[in-house]
């Protein structure tokens, strides 16, 4: 599979149109759901300023979406890493709820000192998300394998050990549910308004927006992704760059999962992870670089946050909140690639 | 206790909506479009398969409107990222997302006609065939099953075997080579995706009409990733997607077999996934469609 | 066309305009109310949809709407994570009762309300222990009990002497429950073999239906389902096998009028009853309320299903285990 070529270039007059349409955008998509709560006879106004008031309401409204979007962005950047070489990794989900149950294990089976402890269990649950992306790159590279398949099954097959797990070795002694023992309280992440989780995901983001774009390894990338036969043709050892591209996105994966364990569930159980791994995805795509990455990941936990405080304050269906979510987010991108915006926005330029 | 005929009646159950849907897959990706949003769709087909059967009280009928709605979703695709066109991974993931929001409201408008069980589209054995096992396990194939392997023979020869089958195939293969040869790379694209979008719907329609007999919210559960993980496994040839559907689908009864051995369960249940990543591992490899996943800007 | 979009672009300001303003206008707070406002958090979408527990709560919900006159707003399809932000969203809004309905949950009761004294927080399933706090208050069913009676129903319709259960995952209400099943059908009919099995999800359906065909066809002529969304599926096993099915904690004869032999009702709605007098009464104080067998109640037996004879013994049974004429032992079996 082919990487379309993603622009690393900040353009001022992108950023601000995005904004532009994506305002329109979600007017509409208000509109919308506006227009299904008074079908079903529900009360309109009430719904839209619960969903205002869900994201921007608050300190904590805003402090629960920044929360929120971290493991996106995280998993965006586990996407997008590989993907610029040519390796499409739909595993993030799988290496989350490893890297989560690898966290968790460590800081309820042993006893260290906390500034041991914790970073002890990150490096744990990267290496978890590791181990699990390992196949899909072994039998990619010795076999050829497509990786689409192997980490669609892959993903699977996490969910389900950390459910046997669960409900089986890790589960919480007289528990009324399939839920692993709490973190020791020692051993979660330091807020700080925020939990330090978030700050670690943003530098871990900006260090590889760097790498990416100054780096040998980063060209390296974009060499790979546009033309694996040429690269391999000038000398490029194709192999160990996929690799590392690959693991390191396992890695952050895991670190995702052991953020979202440490920082906010403080324990793994039946259904305790939200699909981050395919808003990484979507993220990924729509941010297009690591920076933009937070900025599209921040987008998404804001309308999901909105449309959850808004369905939960007012009882609407659950139903608009995933399309509150996604509506905004559909007329954007295809507002933003129709050949009339391009036009504008880009003159004289095309592809 | 474990193999013996229900298993395989179990296991073909479980893998006939995942080879509809993954001929679907095929079909696109044959075109050139990595069609991600197979999910949403096969969600779509599965809500209004279920409403069709429970309003006109024929699963034949139901099974009509979960194709029709496929369709429909499909040409939805079509004009998002064929003649806008977006990106189709980050088009087709969104689009999911919206599914389960469009398909849940409107089963919960329509909830209250939805008590009883869908009419079943299953035969029954005719009182001739139930003295003879082989005629007994054939009558008890369910039907869509039958179809399933029709729809597989239909497009592996119009595939590669037919010149609407070629000039789809070379849309996905080289768009400059097709346009070169006065191909209208859109419009083949758009009929490849109202057909993969029938075909996704079908089997959204034979999950919930043709198997379980209900619908809930989200009740494809990922199983439309599973149809497009079988079309990369299978390499995109029809014999091989085929082959990868019914491996899971034989993972699967087996995962839920084994329970009864004891232990526990859920790590039977990663039988399924487990088997499909070893057996790809001795497979041969197999390129894409060169032009997979590459909006057509070349209007 | 430039027209057109400019006035399209006057328009949307004027729509934004006036949601914001709405937004403000929304927000500022309400008349003083005498409604008690309560919220109630769900796990499931629609949950008046999903038949067995979410639909019993959802009477539940519509009993302190009707009977009660309150102020209930639903939160559905909440996630794991969510959990306690939501009920917390709810105490800092003025809401005075928050009910949880599944154990799952736990967590978030046991964080948020010592954090609220002025809200009740109510946990509406099973559990142990309770948040150390005093504005907290569960009521739960007596699981074993339930799985009793259901029990004494199963044995004594069963021809094979094969009855099964299916559940989504071994929690310890489904063990309780599957105990309960086991020495109940021991006390009705000691030939009893009782087959378990587990979807390994509470929304499954295609594996809940697939595990239960597999269990009739080991032989079992009973089911019993307790797989939250997932039931359906056990449901439509049932059906397509011929099975008799005993419906889980609501009524489901309507689901499927050939086969559902009865329904054991939990009387979820008489917790939510139990709690909105303890509300008004000012009585809530930190304790487990357990329901036991005398609260279950059994819906008529399908006569097309079972001869008369037959329906007389079993409700006889029902009737002296749970007027306390006969005792069951109370054995925990495990199911993993």
């Amino acid at each position: 599979m082919k990487t379309p070529q993603i622009s690393m270039r900040f353009d001022g007059f992108q950023l601000f149109s995005d904004i532009g349409i994506f305002v329109l955008s979600l007017l509409a998509a208000m509109l919308l759901v506006a227009g299904l709560v008074e079908l079903i006879g529900g009360d309109a106004l009430a719904a839209l300023s619960a969903m205002v008031e869900g994201v921007v309401g608050s300190r904590q409204a805003i402090v629960e979406t920044v929360i929120e979007a971290t493991p996106t962005a995280l998993c965006g950047l586990a996407f997008l890493i590989p993907f610029k070489a040519g390796f499409f990794n739909i595993g993030a989900q799988g290496h989350l709820q490893l890297g989560a149950l690898a966290a968790v294990f460590v800081t309820t089976t042993f006893t260290l000192p906390a500034p041991l402890m914790i970073p002890l269990a990150l490096v744990v649950s990267a290496l978890a998300g590791m181990l699990l992306i390992a196949p899909s790159l072994v039998l990619k590279v010795k076999r050829g394998a497509n990786e689409v398949t192997t980490t669609v099954m892959l993903n699977f097959v996490a969910i389900e050990f950390v459910l046997a797990m669960v409900t089986g070795p890790m589960q919480q002694p007289d528990s009324f549910f399939a839920e692993s023992n709490l973190i020791p309280a020692d051993y979660r992440l330091p807020v700080m308004v925020v939990h330090v989780g978030v700050f670690l995901a943003v530098a871990i983001i900006v260090a590889a927006g760097w790498i990416l774009k100054h780096t040998v390894f980063g060209f390296r990338l974009d060499a790979l992704g546009g033309n694996p036969s040429a690269a391999g043709a000038l000398g490029m050892r194709t192999g160990a760059t996929l690799a590392k591209a690959v693991l390191v996105a396992g890695a952050i994966g895991g670190i995702a999962g052991g953020i979202q364990a440490l920082g906010v569930v403080f324990q793994v159980a039946e259904h305790w992870a939200k699909p981050w791994g395919f808003l990484g995805i979507l993220a990924a795509l729509m941010g297009r670089n690591p920076v933009g990455v937070i900025f599209a990941a921040l987008l998404l936990a804001g309308l999901e946050i909105g449309g959850r405080n808004m369905q939960a304050m007012t009882g609407v269906p659950a139903a608009l909140v995933f399309l509150l979510q996604s509506v905004p987010v559909l007329l954007l991108l295809a507002v933003r690639s129709t050949h009339f915006f391009k036009m504008m926005s880009l003159p004289g330029a095309s592809r | 206790m474990i193999f013996d005929p229900e298993f395989l009646l179990s296991a073909l159950r479980i893998a006939t909506p995942l080879m509809i849907v993954a001929l679907g897959v095929l079909i696109a990706e044959r075109a050139g479009v990595l069609f991600l949003g197979v999910e949403g769709v096969m969600l779509c087909g599965a809500l209004f398969g279920i409403l069709g059967a429970v309003y006109t009280g024929d699963p034949w009928m139901g099974m009509m409107c979960g194709l029709a709605a496929g369709v429909v979703a499909g040409l939805v695709s079509a004009a998002l990222i064929v003649w806008i066109p977006t990106d189709q991974v980050v088009m087709g993931l969104a689009m999911n997302i919206a599914a389960i929001g469009v398909t849940s409201f409107i089963f919960r408008v329509t909830a209250d006609d939805l008590q009883q069980m869908s009419p079943t589209i299953d035969w029954t054995v005719p009182a001739w065939a139930t003295d003879n096992a082989v005629a007994t396990f054939l009558f008890s194939v369910p039907p869509l099953a039958w179809l399933a392997i029709i729809l597989y023979a239909v497009v592996w020869y119009v595939l590669f075997h037919s010149a609407p089958g070629l000039l789809l195939r070379s849309v996905g293969q080289s768009v400059k080579a097709a346009n070169s040869a006065g191909l209208n790379v859109p419009w083949v694209r758009t009929v490849a995706l109202a057909i993969a979008g029938g075909l996704s719907g079908l089997g959204g329609a034979a999950l919930t009409v043709g198997w379980v007999r209900s619908f809930s919210d989200d009740i494809t559960a990922g199983r439309g990733f599973i149809a497009l993980a079988a079309v990369y496994f299978g390499r995109w040839y029809p014999r091989w997607t085929l082959f990868g559907c019914l491996l899971f689908g034989i993972g699967e009864a087996l995962a839920l077999r084994t329970q009864v051995l004891g232990g526990n369960p859920h790590l039977y249940l990663m039988i399924p996934y487990v088997l499909t990543v070893c057996v790809l591992a001795f497979a041969e490899s197999g390129r894409a469609p060169r032009e997979v996943g590459k909006p057509y800007e070349g209007r | 066309m430039g027209t057109f979009l400019k006035n399209m672009g006057k328009r949307l300001w004027h729509i934004a305009a006036g949601l914001v303003l709405a937004g403000a206008l929304a927000a500022t707070p309400a008349a003083a109310q005498d409604k008690i406002k309560a919220a109630v958090i769900f796990g499931v979408s629609n949950p008046a949809s999903v038949n067995g527990w979410d639909r019993g709560h959802y009477q539940g919900v519509r009993k302190l709407i009707d009977g009660y006159g309150w102020d209930v707003t639903i939160a559905e399809n909440v996630p794991f994570p969510l959990i306690a932000g939501t009920a917390e969203n709810y105490a800092k809004a003025g809401y005075q009762v928050v009910v949880f309905t599944s154990s799952g949950q736990y967590k978030a009761w046991d964080q948020v309300a010592p954090n609220y004294p002025d809200t009740i927080f109510a946990m509406l399933s099973t559990t142990s222990t309770l948040p150390e706090s005093q504005n907290v208050v569960a009521y739960e069913p007596d699981f074993f009990a339930y799985g009793i009676i259901n029990g004494l129903i199963a044995a004594q319709s069963t021809q094979s002497n094969k009855i099964a259960g299916v559940a989504g995952l071994p929690v310890k209400a489904v063990e309780d429950m599957f105990s309960g099943i086991i020495e109940g059908a021991k006390a009705a009919n000691p030939d009893v073999e009782f087959l378990h099995a587990i979807s390994g999800d509470w929304t499954n359906i295609p594996r809940a239906r697939e595990v239960t065909a597999l269990q009739i066809q080991r032989g079992a002529d009973v089911v019993l389902g307790n797989a939250g969304v997932g039931t359906r599926g056990i449901l439509d096993a049932s059906q397509s096998r011929k099975a008799k099915f005993i419906g889980y904690a609501t009524d489901w004869a309507e689901d499927a009028p050939d086969i559902v032999l009865t329904s054991v009702i939990l009387g979820i709605d008489g917790w939510y009853d139990a709690l909105a007098k303890d509300v008004v009464a000012g009585k809530v104080e930190p304790k487990i309320h357990t329901f036991g067998a005398e609260t279950f109640k059994v819906m008529p037996l399908n006569d097309k299903l079972l001869s008369a004879e037959q329906i007389a013994k079993i409700e006889d049974s029902v009737r002296r285990y749970q007027a306390g004429e006969t005792t069951v032992p109370v054995v925990p079996h495990k199911f993993k």
